[in-house]
């Protein structure tokens, strides 16, 4: 298993798609490749739809990106994400703290629990 | 887990933040409104407090519980900085170095007039709160407390949380994740067992993108839990991962003082976990402000435990836990230093060693030249190549920066002029020029009295100083740097400077000099290196008792160094102190004279030349030669050293430097570079003039290392000395 990292240019934000395994095999790679993108922009936008597997490493990439986001004053934005992530951001109560919105079909809804970490929190820096 | 290792260490690092605590408090006088020298000074409170805690040293604990609480509205800038405040923060400071020591010598209680010198201590502190009281210091009752069945026995305070989950605080070693274990799982499995009430992943410590390794795991988890299952059943989820992890496991209605003791042992800032709990709804805000204010009480009357210990010993806290907790207290400090500790004694056995390693070497290469075997020659000297390495390296573990002895004297100084009224900043420069370890022990005293003669004699008070029309603070500068394979120190301030009518009416009073006797400037300041003589007006209790400047003198020199002075009346003072680099081993010079050998130190030889007859200047004595169109005396140390046998048929002069000051030294023989260990000589020999040591050759003979300081001055003078005697030929 492999990952794609796809970096595009749209309207006024930088789109980063991810597709493939979001692990720990690949965190070298996506880190060097996320960041060197994300330093020269304001607005960026990562796209999780085509993450098959996420473990902690992928996962404290993007809490990495937010972080930084926070930091250095970009704005951030998650999208997408796909079941392997949402799986991960239900478990570690992070979907307050990367504050984004996320749809998820009705049917879909009981394989997570929401129960934690919903609110929308400070992001420590 | 050896405890007393353990303790070893706070009592180290205690002295250690305490000296940083002094050297803020300093800094802060100067400049008030330093924010980290603020942030220090309660670091240091606040970690000397949370160690000695650990190892239930309860009267640290009492003391800076409350001292720690008042730096905390310090840190607020609640309380206004002032001259009064530091005054008090550095008897604070010293209340604690003296409670610190009192521990160290093993005594488990608290004299009760120290407590109360705490108290009024505190009670001043109290002073500066504007109508606010600090809580009171804990006097010795110690109230019984009841073990409890779940969670650990000892310190805790009756009450407990309403809490009705269990409390889980995951905090993951960098490693796990290279080790395939991923926390996600431990996590997952845990809902196994239970249902996760509320999660926090503790994102605080995943650093900056440059320093952040991917692969590395900064997270942490605050999980709060519900389950029927037993302790051990939760324990064993995490089995897999004990090792990678620091795990705390706190049972439902638990007492407060276990969550004070897990936030005072998580990497993150109490202040910010405290936050953490109660958001999620562990702890609600009264407990948690309980939690903090906690005092740590004995739990055992009749034999107190270590905490450490109770915790270890109640599987609360896994062994590294406590280390863990040292450890990190550690990091916090400012500036992280990477080194480890070693004891002294076995760096100087270390050192014996490669003094001999070095002298079996020399050995080794005279035995492969005398053979002419040529692989056994190359590879003699390839080993000698290997140990001048190892010697270098070995020395270099040896140095030490003299920065520290600087910064004792920085409270010295403040103290000795509030005490004398005078205004005097000390300035220090050179501070992380290093030197050999034994030689900053043995100069730190010496430094101290010249120290304290400067503030005493040097620097007036400023009401002498404003009729004088200078600046009413005076400086003292203390400076370091090296020179020439020596390092020199300077002591220099804008006082008074010396009086030359008063030293020299006072060495004829003595007896040190007769009347008549002309003497340079030089050397009529260097006087008061002489036994006995003082010019102090009245002895005080800093200094003028006539002992002083001939036993710094005497201690330096046995140093095998010098010092010497120079002063500007109305100016101010200087004092250089020449001092070697080490005291071990020294790359030496070898020349033979007759039959003999000596050892020049290498880093004072400039040039070697050969010289004919017709170089040596006819002055009367012959002693100078002609280098290069510079008049250079010169010495022969055979005849300085009264050696016999064979001369050689031609001399040499080795051309060495000593300060400003040239000379040659002539000898018969040049033998090249040597290693050269130094073995002092006898009592026997300690008054030898123009000798500094001894060392062993490779042969087992021994050469005498040249003293060239001594030698050099001493060619110089003869230089002198005809110069008048030929002008006076003239008159």
């Amino acid at each position: 298993m492999s990952v794609q990292i796809n970096i595009a240019q749209d309207k006024g934000y930088l789109l980063i798609k991810i597709a493939g395994d979001m692990t720990i095999y690949h965190s070298i790679e996506l880190k060097e490749k996320i960041f060197e993108n994300i330093k020269n922009n304001n607005n960026i936008v990562i796209d999780l739809s085509g993450v098959l597997d996420m473990d902690t490493a992928g996962f404290q990439l993007l809490v990495l990106a937010r972080k930084e986001a926070e930091r250095e004053d970009k704005k951030l934005k998650i999208i997408g994400h796909s079941s392997a992530a949402l799986k991960l951001f239900d478990l570690y109560g992070a979907v307050g703290f990367f504050g984004d919105k996320i749809k998820i079909p009705q049917e879909e809804r009981e394989n997570y629990s929401f129960a934690y970490g919903i609110k929308k929190q400070k992001v420590p820096v | 887990m050896d405890l007393t290792a353990a303790k070893e260490t706070f009592i180290i690092e205690s002295r250690e933040l305490l000296e940083e605590m002094e050297h803020s408090l300093l800094e802060l006088e100067k400049t008030s409104d330093s924010k980290d020298a603020v942030n220090a000074v309660f670091r240091a409170v606040h970690t000397i407090k949370g160690s000695s805690g650990m190892f239930g040293f309860k009267g640290i604990v009492d003391f800076t519980h409350v001292a720690e609480n008042f730096l905390e509205k310090v840190r607020k800038g609640e309380v206004p900085i002032n001259p009064e405040l530091i005054a008090d923060l550095l008897e604070c400071h010293d209340h604690i170095q003296e409670l610190v020591n009192i521990y160290a010598e093993g005594s488990g209680s608290v004299p009760a007039s120290m407590v109360s010198t705490g108290n009024e201590i505190l009670r001043k502190l109290e002073g500066h709160l504007s109508g606010e009281k600090l809580p009171e210091m804990h006097s010795e009752k110690k109230e019984p407390v009841e073990k409890k069945e779940t969670g650990l026995s000892g310190p805790e305070s009756s009450e407990t949380v309403q809490n009705e989950n269990w409390h889980i605080s995951l905090r993951f070693n960098e490693e796990v994740l290279k080790n395939g274990l991923d926390p996600a799982s431990f996590i997952a499995y845990l809902k196994k067992i239970g249902t996760i009430i509320n999660l926090t992943t503790i994102t605080d410590n995943v650093p900056p993108v440059a320093e952040m390794d991917p692969e590395n795991c900064y997270l942490g988890f605050e999980i709060d839990f519900e389950t029927d299952k037993t302790k051990e059943d939760i324990e064993q989820v995490f089995e897999f991962v004990e090792n990678d992890a620091k795990i705390v496991i706190i049972p439902p209605n638990s007492s407060i003082s276990h969550y004070k003791e897990m936030i005072e042992n998580m990497p993150e800032e109490s202040m910010r976990l405290g936050e953490i709990l109660t958001s999620t709804g562990s702890l609600t805000e009264h407990e948690l402000e309980k939690a903090m204010k906690l005092q740590i009480e004995k739990g055992d009357i009749e034999k107190p435990k270590p905490l450490g210990e109770i915790l270890v010993e109640e599987k609360m806290v896994p062994n590294d836990v406590v280390d863990a907790a040292l450890e990190k207290q550690k990091k916090t400090a400012v500036d992280v230093k990477k080194s480890i500790r070693i004891e002294a004694e076995k760096l100087d056995s270390l050192i014996n060693q490669v003094g001999e390693l070095v002298i079996t070497v020399a050995n080794v290469n005279q035995l492969a030249d005398k053979n002419g075997d040529k692989e056994l020659l190359e590879a003699s000297s390839v080993m000698s190549r290997l140990v001048e390495e190892i010697r270098d390296s070995a020395m270099n573990v040896r140095m030490v920066q003299i920065g520290e002895t600087f910064r004792k004297f920085e409270r010295v100084v403040r103290d000795l002029s509030k005490n004398l009224g005078k205004k005097i900043r000390l300035e220090i420069s050179g501070g992380d020029t290093e030197l050999d370890k034994t030689v900053v022990e043995k100069i730190s005293d010496p430094l101290m009295h010249i120290v304290r003669n400067a503030v005493d004699h040097g620097i007036a008070t400023p009401e002498v100083r404003r009729n004088a029309g200078k600046p009413e603070e005076g400086i003292i500068s203390l400076n370091a740097f090296h020179d020439m394979g020596m390092i020199i120190i300077e002591i220099s301030d804008t006082g008074e400077g010396l009086k030359k009518e008063k030293l020299l009416n006072k060495a004829i009073e003595k007896g040190i000099v007769q009347s008549g006797q002309e003497l340079t400037d030089k050397e009529i300041y260097n006087l008061i290196f002489e036994a006995g003589f003082s010019t102090a007006e009245k002895v005080t209790d800093v200094s003028g008792r006539g002992v002083g400047m001939d036993v710094v003198r005497k201690n330096i020199e046995s140093l095998r160094g010098s010092v010497e002075l120079d002063s500007v009346e109305g100016e101010g003072t200087t004092l250089r102190i020449q001092l070697p680099l080490t005291l071990a081993i020294i790359d030496g010079f070898r020349v033979g004279i007759g039959d003999a050998s000596y050892i020049i130190p290498l880093d004072m030889v400039l040039e070697c030349i050969e010289i004919t007859e017709k170089d040596i200047l006819t002055k009367r004595g012959g002693n100078f030669v002609n280098l290069r169109g510079e008049v250079l005396p010169f010495l022969r140390l055979r005849e300085f050293f009264d050696e016999e046998g064979e001369k050689g048929s031609h001399e040499n002069v080795i051309v060495v430097r000593y300060g400003q000051m040239k000379a040659g030294l002539v000898a018969d023989r040049l033998l090249g570079e040597f290693q050269t260990v130094i073995k002092p000589l006898g009592k026997l020999f300690e008054n030898v003039q123009g000798i500094s040591g001894a060392t062993i050759l490779g042969s087992g003979e021994v050469a005498l290392i040249v003293d060239v300081p001594r030698l050099v001055t001493a060619a110089r003078k003869i230089e002198e000395e005809e110069t008048k005697r030929t002008e006076e030929a003239f008159v």
